[in-house]
């Protein structure tokens, strides 16, 4: 049996070293002398974030929150369920508890494990949208791409209501770095919904099929550092789409013997 | 039932479009200019009372600080028995003066491949009640690739990163401990999956304590879109320092054992466990219990504390009875989160007096200790057994219960039948989930 699943891409969001949303993007993917920013991103506003939780909240959540709000934009947030998938979570954070459980566990911050929760950006974001929808997040590894889409494109089709989809993660600390290694923060949003027929912009058709996946890369070769630095830039070829690239079929791994095949395109 | 669906679906299917009412919906709002605004979409979230095919739960079986395997489960259940224990949890200095809900250790046996707590936990429920054996069976009858793993857990393996932690060297992870499937979420999956050959999609749902819950509701979509045939569906946390530090630093640990509902209460213990469900269609298990439902829902309150109205787990609960087309009163037992927190209980307390009142309802909680990311199946697992045994379990611990759920608040075990079950679970992050379940004679 090989269901297909659609939906229509109708806002998108992007925050990755140096480049704050997808418009910042744009221009850089238009400027071909422009090198590639690596490492950090200096500071994702996540302006929909209560001060308060802001300030407590670590840079993990920031990032995710910034591009969840871009892709989101003027909507109200407030029915729109979400999937939130980050392969490794808040990597400073983990490595910060665990240092500190190995040398004194009595001073483990209660806020830092507050924030050990791997829900934590989607908490806030429930918070920051005022939204009492469904979220969920996922941790998929590093090809977590393939089994959130399928998540999300399964949320669109059995509520018929557009769906949130936001992958973040952000660069290693510590020993961390030896076994999940992530050179750069990037994080992407997708804001999913229902296909009307005739509207233009980005879609994405998915089926699951048998089999092992291809390496799918971004057109633009300036970003292979990004897409294989950061699991969620494994978004990279679908924010290229939204931004006008060409259409193109891709291939994803959801289990060892499965894939997703997305057919993803920009009507005009 | 079958009568409220099969309107509520006519409802649903308009003019003979071939549409749902949903897909209608957009198309009118997409022609008028308004698919963006806040009402379509609050409308839509309210009418969209469609209610989906329950699933079967064809296999089922766990481990818990009560033993491993249902008999286990079943006797202690029926004798209303604690399994914590004072804590003997103490890989790094003096214990923590509290209760724990551990597994016996000398049930564990190494796990190949990758041998951490949480793999041993993973493969002491698969060797229960022939659990491994209708797997394999699932495996070849629909084929590998046709089987799907969702696992909800907090904590996956980090209990051997804080082994790691322990003895690094200049920095560097020991070798030997130098597996990725140690340090992130989805290693447990990876395991899994090369364990028992599932060869299907596989997820990890990570929402704290509402994840093993919440990967009932992710495994009954991918049988209901034909993405699998067979959904193995897995809950499970280990014992480790993050948990039963962190949540001593929250001031959330009581020093005794807990005692969920209690007026006395003064915080949680922590438990492990690992729980199994295979999911099928109904044609291929009409004998097995029933998912009915999954409503799920976020506080958008507080990250670490619940709303104190329990809006958001009122609202989980409405989307699960919406999911069923069922009235609250068609169940008759409701396995409660029931934690032992102060703020958890006082606001579950008051929802369940609110909206679900004189149904019989006990948390599980003081018998197994709290298992975090596997609580929401093991607790699912436990109330299919009140199901199937028709027992209604106790409320382990409770003595003098909250006036506002008293009346309703089981404390001693009641042996009587049972047709259809809630269970509720909640986590950080505003996290809810409510699972209906029922036997199939009254599915």
């Amino acid at each position: 049996m090989s269901t297909t699943l659609h939906a229509a891409i109708i806002g998108w969001g992007l925050c990755a070293p140096g480049l704050d949303d997808a418009a910042a993007f744009a221009d850089w993917l238009r400027d071909p002398a422009r090198a590639l920013p690596l490492g950090r991103h200096a500071n994702a506003a996540a302006a929909r974030m209560a001060p308060s939780e802001r300030r407590r909240a670590p840079h993990a959540v920031h990032l995710a929150l910034e591009t969840a709000a871009q892709a989101v934009g003027a909507r109200d947030a407030a029915s729109i369920g979400a999937v939130f998938c980050s392969a490794f979570g808040d990597l400073p954070n983990t490595d910060a508890i665990l240092g500190t459980l190995a040398q004194a566990p009595e001073q483990v911050s209660p806020t830092r494990f507050a924030h050990s929760v791997h829900n934590a950006a989607a908490g806030h974001w429930s918070m920051a949208a005022a939204s009492h929808a469904a979220m969920s997040a996922l941790a998929c590894g590093r090809e977590g791409i393939g089994p959130a889409l399928l998540a999300a494109l399964l949320e669109v089709q059995a509520s018929a209501a557009p769906q949130l989809l936001v992958l973040s993660d952000v660069a290693d600390a510590g020993a961390l770095a030896d076994v999940v290694p992530c050179s750069v923060d990037f994080a992407a949003a997708l804001l999913l919904a229902p296909v009307v027929d005739g509207q233009p912009g980005p879609r994405l058709q998915a089926q699951v099929e048998d089999g092992q996946a291809s390496a799918d890369a971004p057109r633009d070769a300036r970003l292979q550092p990004w897409y294989t630095g950061n699991p969620a830039a494994r978004a990279l070829p679908l924010l290229e789409i939204c931004l006008g690239a060409a259409a193109r079929r891709f291939t994803w791994p959801l289990g060892s013997g499965t894939l997703l095949t997305l057919h993803c395109e920009y009507r005009p | 039932m079958a009568t409220s669906v099969r309107r509520s679906r006519a409802r649903w299917t308009l003019r003979g479009t071939g549409w749902t009412g949903a897909e209608q919906c957009i198309h009118d709002r997409q022609q008028d200019g308004s698919f963006q605004g806040s009402l379509y979409f609050r409308a839509l979230a309210d009418d969209l009372a469609v209610p989906s095919t329950p699933v079967a739960i064809a296999a089922y079986t766990a481990v818990s600080a009560l033993g491993a395997g249902r008999a286990a489960h079943v006797a202690a259940l029926r004798a209303g028995r604690s399994g914590l224990r004072r804590n003997d949890y103490a890989p790094n200095g003096p214990p923590l003066p509290c209760w724990i809900g551990r597994v016996d250790d000398r049930s564990l046996r190494p796990a190949p491949g990758l041998d951490t707590r949480l793999h041993r936990l993973l493969i002491l429920a698969l060797a229960q009640d022939g659990f491994s054996a209708l797997l394999t069976r699932a495996l070849s009858d629909c084929g590998a690739t046709r089987v799907a793993l969702v696992l909800g857990t907090s904590t996956a393996n980090i209990e051997t990163s804080e082994q790691a932690y322990r003895r690094l060297d200049h920095g560097h992870l020991p070798r030997d401990l130098a597996d990725a499937r140690v340090y992130h979420l989805h290693g447990p999956a990876e395991w899994l999956c090369a364990h028992t050959g599932i060869a299907g999609p596989a997820f990890t749902v990570s929402t704290a304590c509402s994840a093993s819950a919440k990967a009932f509701g992710l495994g009954a979509r991918l049988l209901h879109a034909g993405i699998a045939d067979a959904v193995l569906v897995a809950g499970a946390d280990s014992l480790c320092s993050s948990t039963l530090y962190g949540f001593n630093a929250l001031q959330l640990v009581d020093a005794a054992p807990c005692r969920p509902f209690d007026v006395q209460r003064a915080g949680l213990s922590i438990g492990e466990g690992a729980a199994l469900a295979l999911l099928r269609r109904i044609a291929d298990a009409p004998a097995a219990p029933r998912l009915l439902a999954c409503g799920e829902s976020s506080d958008a309150h507080h990250l670490s504390a619940p709303h104190p109205e329990g809006l958001g787990a009122t609202r989980a609960l409405q989307a699960a009875l919406r999911e069923c087309a069922l009235p609250a009163h068609a169940f008759d037992y409701i396995n409660l989160h029931g934690t032992a927190s102060r703020q958890n209980d006082a606001a579950e307390a008051a929802l369940v007096a609110q909206a679900l009142p004189g149904i019989s309802a006990s948390s599980t909680k003081g018998a197994t200790g709290h298992t975090l990311g596997a609580a929401g199946a093991l607790e699912a697992v436990l109330t299919l057994l009140a199901l199937h045994e028709g027992v209604a379990p106790a409320t382990v611990g409770c003595a003098s219960p909250e006036p506002a759920i008293a009346a309703q608040l089981l404390r001693t075990p009641q042996p009587r039948a049972l047709r259809r079950a809630l269970s509720f679970s909640f986590g950080f992050g505003g996290s809810n989930a409510c699972l209906a379940l029922a036997r199939a004679d009254a599915a």
